[in-house]
């Protein structure tokens, strides 16, 4: 019976047990859709991961020997390790596709995952394994033919398979603002599939293989110039010309010697990779550049990064619609226990024990928000998170990433529903301590007392409707504090969705306006020489930009963990590629200075004056600089310095890009011009409209959120202030007050609670913004801002929202039977 | 003779459909002339609050016409309805019907709100007996000091017609002669025309005229040639 009075009730207060059926629905249907992807992300992950015995240590170097392979693998803690070649080339079709080559002779650690074809073989030199998103986007098959080239070099394999790297969750080529698979691949081949001879005589030619690092590397050519030296040949006789017919006569199976591992990875199952090192260290004899984990793989950090991202909103963003449903409860139920005091202690009376009076009064949430919270774990995770899952199946390589739960889910909505039954029990237990004989009586009408507001000096001169409403709220305060609470979320959410539109708009205009001062950007071919760059830009005009892949760190002995990968860009300071200060002013560096990102500084706790040490990837030998400014760059994280004093340290200038304002077309990439692709900056004005349509998509969503909070809070508001005060809206209106002006009155206090909803909401948007940019990872530092009219525009959604929501009572209002609400006692 | 003020001519009023139908009013007419105090007395479900409402402007008949202070009751929209018990009308409920937040003194001000040409609050405390009262909230006052500041409320509109439903119903009947007596010397002394709706006999001896109603019809108008003073009716 109990069951039926609660179900008509239920229905005869719809609009609050619905709005308590859609805050519980949207809190766990939040939670669920960041969560589902994200769980389906990690076991995916940890499949692939088992599949390929991915590894967990990365260890680059200028080359490994089989000697270090072996000590890496009688190391007690080393599972597996192998060797392996890495070469970044480019596709010799396919717009000159990046494509990051891995030359194996062995696949024991981080193994392709075939999704089609044969599975990799290192015997089948004629063969090579391409990333299956690229070739799908190229419409690659297997058994078809793809050439690549490196250094000049082409080299052609045949498809034999498709894969996924377990190393590249994260495929993103170095010149793409944003994922785009189709330019970028991973790439697998036989390391004996390499034409190794072409490879080294072009090495020889750019002087990047000297006839010492032939010999250190290899004992033939030991053995060679040692004969030479014999016959009386010194080293010093020994041309390039001498040394390239050296390696020309050199047997192609031997020749391999020279071609260098430059990375050792391996397995094992200790927990803190990094606390390795010493001992690898020690098995190398120190003979290594860089000792990495996981956690520094870009293909697996950003990714890591976006999953780290979405759990945090997973737990951020529904507690505010928790912390709303709660109040809307407590509030909804306060109000329905007062107006069902004389049953309770008619229950009461007839004999109904107070624990099933409890548990009756219990069951109004209990039922309502189980109904939202199972709704909302449904919809949340098959409908809101596959639709996520689809986003970021598109854009992260997780073979079989759809939508998955776990415990957490129970937890979650056992949590939201105890949490709404317990607001409850809080508002039914003071009406349970009143003597059944009392609570049969009417409630003594709520004793007027002073508020605090007649303690205003002006009190007296206030009006009757801001009276009377400064009255109402501090009867009803946790009614107001609900109504702030809304409007100030849903404030804070639309000022966060035009925010994010005014910070794209700002980045795009940072970028373009502050800091490229360039039409056009030349990508040189990654064997150029200096003195051919030096032509080219003779010929173009512009500024020479070295872009290289670094390890920076505070001080010169620093451990792993004291080590930040990042990039190094050595500029000629002409002004073409910009800085910018911490506030997007235009700055100039200082020569004899580095410049370091805001970002990258306070990771390594460095400021201006201070020392910095930094290492190629792919060469051992440390540098030491000197910052000279912290800067800041939207879109890209690392450290800056003028090409001079690069040469000063003794490093070699690499150019890789030519910065230009003349117009340079397609026909100047061809082989041999040393200029690999041109880009004008409307590819990179492209990325930016993509990320504004992506915005402007979001903002939608934002909007509709910032929509069913205030609505559903204010009508809330309204309605628990409407039935509270219909007995006095009857009397106002039998004294002859008009509907519309008790509308007026109640939609005063809605009003009022929504501008000081707005004011407290206003500023969290912008946190909140930066708070979403920030944990996108290290490498983007977006400055969120929002102009006055930005703020105002989401002032005035929200207030015409309220407005509206005034409206939904004026029925109600015109439609007042002052003669039933006015007879009855209660 | 008194002008008409009140005029109630072949008033039905029917609640609900087909079977279900009720007939709180069945052909009632009558008249009221300025000044009278006047009672319409009956039994629980006999019709009479119905009549009040339909004076009070907060109910409409079905058919018939109602007619106060020359304006067609029956006859006007929600907006004219709400001007007319601004202007004409000033109602006494049985419990009172104060606005708690407020103060005595501001449940009489909210007048000012409604009206023009409202009447002092102040005043209408003092006429009532309440001027020491005038800031204290409802939930502070007795009964019948709550219904002093209803009737004051009432009066502060300067309406031409009072109504009062049982308005000492609630009270106890030391405080209820207080109430009445109020009422009946408004009568007297201010010329305003009160109608009470009671189902108490008694109170009907004060009254210039009683019209006796049962099952939705008028079955007596009677003129009282001499009403007894409030004080000595005993209930």
């Amino acid at each position: 019976m109990l069951f039926k009075k609660m179900r008509r009730e239920i229905f005869g207060n719809f609009g609050q047990f619905l709005s308590i059926f859609i805050l519980a629905f949207l809190a766990i249907s939040l939670f669920a859709c960041m969560k589902a992807s994200n769980i389906s992300a990690y076991n995916r992950l940890e499949d692939l991961y088992k599949k390929t015995n991915n590894a967990d240590g990365w260890i680059y170097s200028e080359g490994f020997s089989g000697e270090d392979l072996q000590a890496v693998k009688g190391l007690p803690d080393v599972k597996d390790a192998q060797r392996r070649m890495h070469i970044t080339a480019n596709a010799k079709e396919n717009d000159h596709a990046q494509l990051e080559v891995y030359l194996l002779d062995e696949n024991v650690v981080s193994k392709p995952l075939i999704m089609s074809g044969e599975e990799f073989d290192a015997d089948r030199t004629d063969s090579l394994w391409l990333s299956e998103s690229f070739a799908n986007a190229w419409d690659i098959k297997v058994g078809d033919e793809f050439s690549y080239v490196y250094n000049g070099i082409i080299i052609t394999g045949k498809v034999a398979g498709l894969v996924v790297s377990p190393e590249y969750q994260y495929l993103k080529a170095d010149k793409d603002l944003d994922i785009v698979i189709k330019n970028i691949s991973v790439v697998y081949m036989p390391y004996r599939g390499f034409p190794a001879k072409d490879y080294i005589k072009s090495l020889i030619r750019k002087g990047d293989l000297t006839l010492e690092d032939a010999i250190e590397h290899s004992a033939l050519v030991r053995e060679k110039i040692e004969a030479m030296e014999e016959a009386g040949v010194s080293k010093a006789d020994i041309t390039t010309d001498v040394f390239l017919d050296m390696v020309d006569q050199m047997d192609e199976e031997k020749i391999y010697g020279l071609l260098p591992y430059t990375e050792l990875i391996f397995t094992t199952d200790t927990k803190d990779v990094k606390e390795m090192e010493q001992e690898i260290s020690d098995a190398l004899d120190g003979d290594y550049a860089v000792f990495c984990d996981r956690d520094d793989i870009p293909g697996i950090k950003i990714m890591m990064d976006e999953l780290t991202q979405h759990d945090q909103f997973a737990v951020s963003f529904p507690v505010i619609f928790l912390a709303i449903a709660l109040l809307v409860i407590m509030t909804t139920m306060n109000r329905m226990i007062a107006q069902q005091r004389t049953q309770i202690g008619t229950m009461r009376a007839l004999g109904l024990k107070r624990p099933k009076i409890i548990l009756h009064y219990l069951s109004y949430s209990f039922v309502v928000s189980l109904l939202g919270s199972v709704a909302g774990l449904y919809v949340g995770t098959y409908v809101f998170g596959e639709a996520i899952a689809k986003i970021f199946r598109d854009w992260y390589q997780i073979p079989g990433w759809t939508v998955e739960m776990d415990g957490s889910f129970l937890v979650v909505l056992l949590a939201i529903v105890f949490a709404c039954t317990g607001a409850t029990y809080l508002s039914c237990r003071k009406v349970m301590d009143i003597h059944p004989a009392e609570s049969l009586r009417p409630a003594p009408p709520k004793s007027g007392k002073k508020t605090i507001f007649e303690r205003l000096p002006f009190w007296n001169r206030l009006g009757f409707s801001t009276q009377y409403n400064l009255r109402d709220i501090s009867r009803g305060k946790l009614r107001a504090v609900m109504g702030v609470f809304g409007t100030a979320a849903g404030m804070m959410v639309m000022v966060a969705a035009f925010a994010s539109y005014t910070t794209i708009k700002n980045t795009s205009s940072w970028t373009f306006d502050k800091l490229q001062h360039y039409q056009s950007e030349i990508d040189f071919d990654s064997d150029i020489t200096v003195e051919k760059a030096e032509e080219i830009r003779a010929l173009y005009d512009g500024e020479l930009v070295q872009a290289s892949a670094v390890e920076v760190a505070k001080s010169k002995s620093a451990i792993a963990s004291e080590k930040r990968s990042t990039t190094l860009m050595v500029t000629e300071g002409k002004g073409y590629f910009a800085l910018t200060d911490v506030d997007q002013n235009e700055v100039t560096l200082e020569p004899g200075t580095i410049a370091i990102t805001r970002k990258l500084a306070k990771v390594l706790d460095v400021s201006v004056g201070d020392k910095l040490y930094f290492h190629l990837y792919e060469k051992n030998t440390w540098y030491e600089v000197e910052i000279g400014l912290i800067n800041r760059n939207p879109n890209l994280s690392g450290i800056t310095m003028l090409r001079e004093d690069y040469e000063k340290l003794g490093a070699k200038y690499e150019p890789t890009f030519l910065y230009t304002n003349s117009e340079v077309s397609d026909d100047a990439v061809k082989d041999g011009s040393g200029i690999l692709a041109v880009h004008d900056d409307s590819d990179l004005r492209e990325s930016f409209d993509v990320m504004m349509s992506m915005i402007n998509a979001m903002i939608g969503v934002f909007i509709a959120f910032a929509t069913i909070l205030p609505v559903v809070v204010l009508y809330n508001c309204g309605n628990l202030s409407f039935h509270e005060r219909v007995k006095e809206f009857a009397t106002l209106k039998v004294l002859g007050f008009t509907s519309r002006r008790i509308r007026k009155l109640l939609s005063l206090q809605n009003l009022w609670l929504s501008v000081i909803g707005i004011f407290i909401g206003a500023p969290f948007g912008t946190v909140i913004l930066q708070y979403m940019f920030d944990s996108n990872g290290d490498s983007m530092d977006y400055q969120v801002s929002a102009g006055t009219l930005e703020y105002l525009l989401s002032g005035v959604f929200v207030l015409v929202v309220s407005v509206l929501v005034s409206f939904l009572f004026h029925k109600r209002i015109k439609k007042l039977d002052m003669v039933e609400i006015l007879k009855g006692i209660e | 003779m008194s002008k008409v003020i009140v005029e109630f001519k072949d008033v039905v009023k029917k609640y609900g459909e087909g079977e279900a139908t009720q007939l709180a009013n069945n052909n009632v007419s009558f008249t009221i002339e300025e000044g009278e105090f006047v009672v319409i007395l009956g039994q629980s479900g006999a019709g009479k609050s119905t009549v009040l409402n339909m004076l009070g402007g907060m109910d409409t008949p079905t058919s018939g016409t109602v007619t106060v202070a020359g304006q067609e009751v029956s006859a006007m929209n929600d907006r004219q309805l709400s001007d007319y018990r601004a202007r004409t009308i000033g109602f006494i409920f049985q419990f009172y019907n104060l606005l708690p937040s407020l103060t005595a003194y501001e449940n009489v001000a909210l007048t000012k709100n409604i009206v023009k040409n409202a009447k002092d609050p102040a005043e209408m405390l003092k006429a009532v007996g309440l001027e020491a009262h005038k800031n204290k909230f409802p939930s502070q006052m007795s009964g019948g000091e709550q219904q002093r500041v209803s009737i004051a409320r009432a009066l502060a509109k300067n309406p031409s017609v009072i109504l009062g439903d049982e308005p000492t119903g609630a009270l106890d009947s030391e405080t209820g002669v207080i109430v009445l007596e109020l009422l009946q010397n408004l009568c007297r002394e201010q010329k305003k025309t009160v109608i009470l709706v009671t189902h108490n006999a008694d109170i009907a001896r004060c009254a210039d005229k009683v019209i006796r109603m049962k099952n939705g019809k008028v079955r007596e108008i009677r003129r009282n040639e001499n009403p007894v003073p409030v004080r000595e009716v005993e209930w």
